[in-house]
């Protein structure tokens, strides 16, 4: 081939190229404009029925008016969207006959069939994480079973949702499977989790306790991490046992546990990890002591002031400065010490004291 | 001469396609990013008990002029559980007097604990009005340095590095620390999208109303910025190849940081190598491990308003990629190093720092052949095609994905101006950049290593 063949091959592709470009540039813009002007006659439609709607709405749920729900029963698409909002809106701050009645309405009005249909069956998942949501907040439990099932989906936020729904609507008997689900996605699984576990409340601390000794890491943390925000002293006989797990991260995180809960007898029984082989431990344990102002931990936390391990001598410092009086005379005591590094560190923490006295 | 030019066009061919591959995967990343965020609001990670608590490092030399307000945007931030670390690494300016004044400064007995090598810390300061604002004043070694010392100073496991110059979203921290809270193993950086401040209403260091700058020059950055974050960097991020996470802004775990000695205080681009070495680190100890983007609007900066400023910034960029490339040849072409040595090295080697010579030299080599009649017509329409008309349609699209998926700019007139600009820009904007980087990286070859002052307007004089 010549290179004015090249060339002409070249031209052809180019221009093919930009054509393309071409094409997306001005689709982007129609759908541009299309978007715009549906979503300003949806919003115009929606203002218009969404008023009417939620007279009906609110006249059911304070009064009970079977007319009311009635008027509300095969409702078309776009009434059924509006309907399904204003729902999931006022049940936010609804309990008792009300919440009931609201999610008697949802189903009344088929929308939880709907919202189950569409968690076991949509292709999307943004379709299917919302139906288990809105399925949750209202409290639909004959979709248990389907959000269960929607603990295994291949999507992350899916199984988000679904774990916030079982969580909200108390079933207990789930929570081994939710941490198996979540295991991977620590923070978010604990954030979540974090916020309806209270709500089960005292059934699901032995279950919580046995996935302690889960063998998968990620579950273990996680369900010590939720055992030490219950603060049952009840279950630091199993956090103190954790202490001597081969596993450091394990043994932080029990070690915090204990913190939360802030039992004496639970401090105690960290003061001898004061001297742990890890400064990682040494310096969460000396955390926990200030966090409690646990004075028993003073002369272990002056030793710590000496320690080779910056981080141990900075949270040692800040624990004796957040135990009052005593630990005040401990940093004072820390001056005249023969150490350089623990005399600075004692200066440090008592000019904090004094400038925020 | 025509296989020079064939050459050339191959060139072009091969970027423009790379250019418009990259485009449609960040297309998919922001639209699915977009949907995750219907259910993972911000509210929810605020009232959460499990989020790392973040140090913000605030490198700061001659800042006076916006030091104050970006430090009070940076204390009324949303966010559980943070510390302000402004470093002044010597101005020569009073940005220690405002400071001193504005938060009520006074001297501390804290000690520094040097763990990466810095310049001497000469005074630890702590604001009585903001316990979490704590001011380093330290002998000058320049940003990499304050950087460092910062990282030091830091009692969080999480830093997150800007610049003096920058203001942060209310929410930026809570939108940059999402992959954290998925794989907090994992994650050992997140960069977010640094937008165009000027023509911005900034007042007490927010941004009050989101606008475009009068004069053309900022607004062809803010087009520039658009395309170079929205496609660029969403999508290598999503190949965990992102090579830089900007100075701008970015959120670093702080272990993995301090295990590779901080950041270089020898390049005059330490964002995007001390990426390059966290790669490097990382794929040789063989660690699972994520470096993240996310494409959120969470930071806005003064971008410069005059020619000569942006040469030097030019011209300081080009140096540090050239720099950052250099020093970590060894992962270029080698497939130990995975995406990023096959993908991401050779991507910026060819096309982030050889494109502006190439770029020139076909205009020169077109223009010669032009004069001299040696040229075929196809080749001058084709070079004219690629080097132009898809830059302008490349351009459009970002703007265009912008006003779906971001929406910033919520007037009218303001996206069709950058729609404006996204045309304009290819015609003498871009090629005076291209010469700015060219001559970057010509002094690069010279290893010239000075950083090039920047004169700026203030963040709230922008508008």
């Amino acid at each position: 081939m010549s290179v004015s063949n090249w060339q002409l091959t070249f031209l052809t592709l180019s221009i093919l190229g930009s054509n393309i470009l071409g094409v997306m540039v001005a689709s982007l813009v129609a759908i541009l404009v299309v978007t715009k002007v549906t979503g300003i006659v949806w919003g115009r439609y929606k203002r218009k029925r969404e008023t009417y709607l939620k007279s009906l709405g609110l006249e059911f749920l304070r009064t009970g008016n079977a007319e009311a729900k009635l008027r509300l029963k095969n409702l078309g698409r776009g009434d059924g969207v509006i309907l399904k909002a204003i729902l999931l809106e006022l049940s936010e701050g609804l309990s008792g006959i009300e919440q009931s009645r609201a999610t008697e309405l949802y189903e009344f009005s088929g929308i939880a069939d709907k919202e189950i249909g569409t968690l076991r069956r949509s292709r999307f998942w943004w379709l299917r994480a919302a139906s288990a949501h809105s399925l949750g907040q209202m409290r639909v439990k004959r979709a248990k079973s389907d959000l269960v099932q929607a603990l295994g989906d291949t999507n992350m936020e899916v199984r988000l949702e679904a774990t916030w729904a079982i969580g909200h609507m108390g079933f207990v008997d789930t929570l081994p499977l939710i941490m198996e689900s979540m295991s991977h996605f620590f923070k978010m699984a604990a954030l979540r989790m974090d916020a309806f576990i209270f709500e089960m409340g005292a059934p699901a601390l032995p279950l919580l306790l046995d996935l302690c000794k889960h063998p998968e890491q990620e579950i273990q943390l996680l369900a010590i991490h939720l055992v030490g925000e219950f603060k049952d002293p009840g279950t630091l006989k199993v956090l103190l046992s954790l202490l001597d797990s081969q596993n450091l991260e394990i043994r932080l995180a029990a070690c915090k546990a204990i913190g939360s809960i802030g039992d004496p007898s639970g401090l105690s029984g960290i003061i001898p990890y004061l001297e742990d082989s890890a400064w990682q431990m040494r310096a969460q344990a000396a955390k926990q002591f200030g966090r409690n102002s646990f004075t028993p931990a003073i002369p272990g936390l002056l030793k710590c002031l000496e320690d080779k391990a910056w981080w141990v001598r900075l949270n040692a410092g800040e624990a004796l400065s957040q135990m009052g009086e005593e630990g005040r005379i401990a940093l004072k005591e820390a001056l005249k010490s023969e150490d350089r590094f623990a005399r600075d560190m004692a200066s440090q923490w008592l000019d904090e004291l004094e400038a925020t006295a | 001469m025509a296989y020079l030019q064939m050459s050339i066009l191959i060139y072009f061919f091969v970027v423009n396609g790379l250019y418009l591959l990259l485009f449609l995967f960040s297309c998919a990343i922001i639209i699915h990013y977009r949907l995750i965020l219907r259910f993972r609001g911000p509210s929810e990670i605020l009232k959460a008990r499990v989020t790392p608590p973040i140090s913000i490092l605030v490198p700061a030399y001659n800042e006076e002029r916006n030091i104050v307000s970006s430090v009070r945007a940076l204390l009324e931030l949303n966010y559980p559980q943070y510390e302000v670390i402004v470093v002044n690494d010597g101005s020569k300016d009073n940005t220690l007097g405002v400071l001193e004044k504005a938060f009520s400064l006074r001297r501390t007995a804290h000690v520094y604990h040097r763990e990466i090598p810095t310049a001497t810390v000469k005074v630890v300061y702590r604001s009585r009005e903001y316990p979490n604002l704590w001011v380093l004043d330290k002998v000058n070694g320049g940003k990499a340095d304050a950087l460092n010392a910062g990282t030091n100073f830091s009692q969080y496991p999480l830093f997150c590095a800007i610049d003096a110059d920058s203001v942060l979203e209310r929410d930026a921290l809570v939108r940059v620390i999402r992959p954290y809270m998925d794989r907090y193993g994992e994650v050992v950086a997140v960069g977010g999208i640094v937008r165009v401040a000027n023509g911005c209403r900034i007042k007490r260091g927010i941004v009050e109303e989101v606008g475009l700058a009068k004069g053309w020059l900022p607004n062809f950055q803010v087009v520039e910025y658009l395309r170079a974050f929205l496609s660029g960097r969403v999508a290598w991020g999503a190949w965990n190849a992102l090579l830089v996470i900007s100075g701008a802004f970015g959120v670093f775990k702080k272990e993995p940081v301090m295990g590779i000695g901080g950041y270089s205080t020898e390049t005059v681009g330490e964002d995007m190598e001390l990426v390059v070495r966290l790669h490097r680190r990382m794929r040789k100890q063989k660690r699972g491990y994520q470096i993240h983007f996310i494409p959120d609007p969470v930071c806005w900066t003064e971008v410069p308003h005059q020619w000569r400023m942006l040469a030097r910034q030019r011209n300081r960029w080009q140096r540090g990629l050239g720099q950052a490339l250099y020093r970590n040849l060894s992962m270029f072409a080698n497939p130990k190093y995975g995406s990023i040595g096959m993908l991401a090295m050779p991507y910026f080697f060819m096309v982030e720092l050889l494109s502006p010579a190439v770029e020139l030299f076909g205009y020169a080599l077109f223009g010669i052949a032009l004069y001299l009649g040696v040229v075929y017509w196809e080749a001058v329409v084709t070079f004219l095609i690629l080097a132009v008309w898809m830059g302008i349609f490349l351009s459009l699209l970002s703007v265009l994905l912008e006003e779906f998926t971001l929406h910033r700019y919520p007037r009218v007139r303001n996206l069709l101006k950058l729609l404006f600009c996204a045309v304009l820009e290819n015609f003498g904007y871009r090629q005076m950049t291209a010469f700015f980087r060219l001559k970057g990286l010509y002094d690069f070859a010279r290893k010239e290593n000075a950083w090039g002052f920047i004169e700026r307007r203030g963040l709230e004089a922008t508008h």
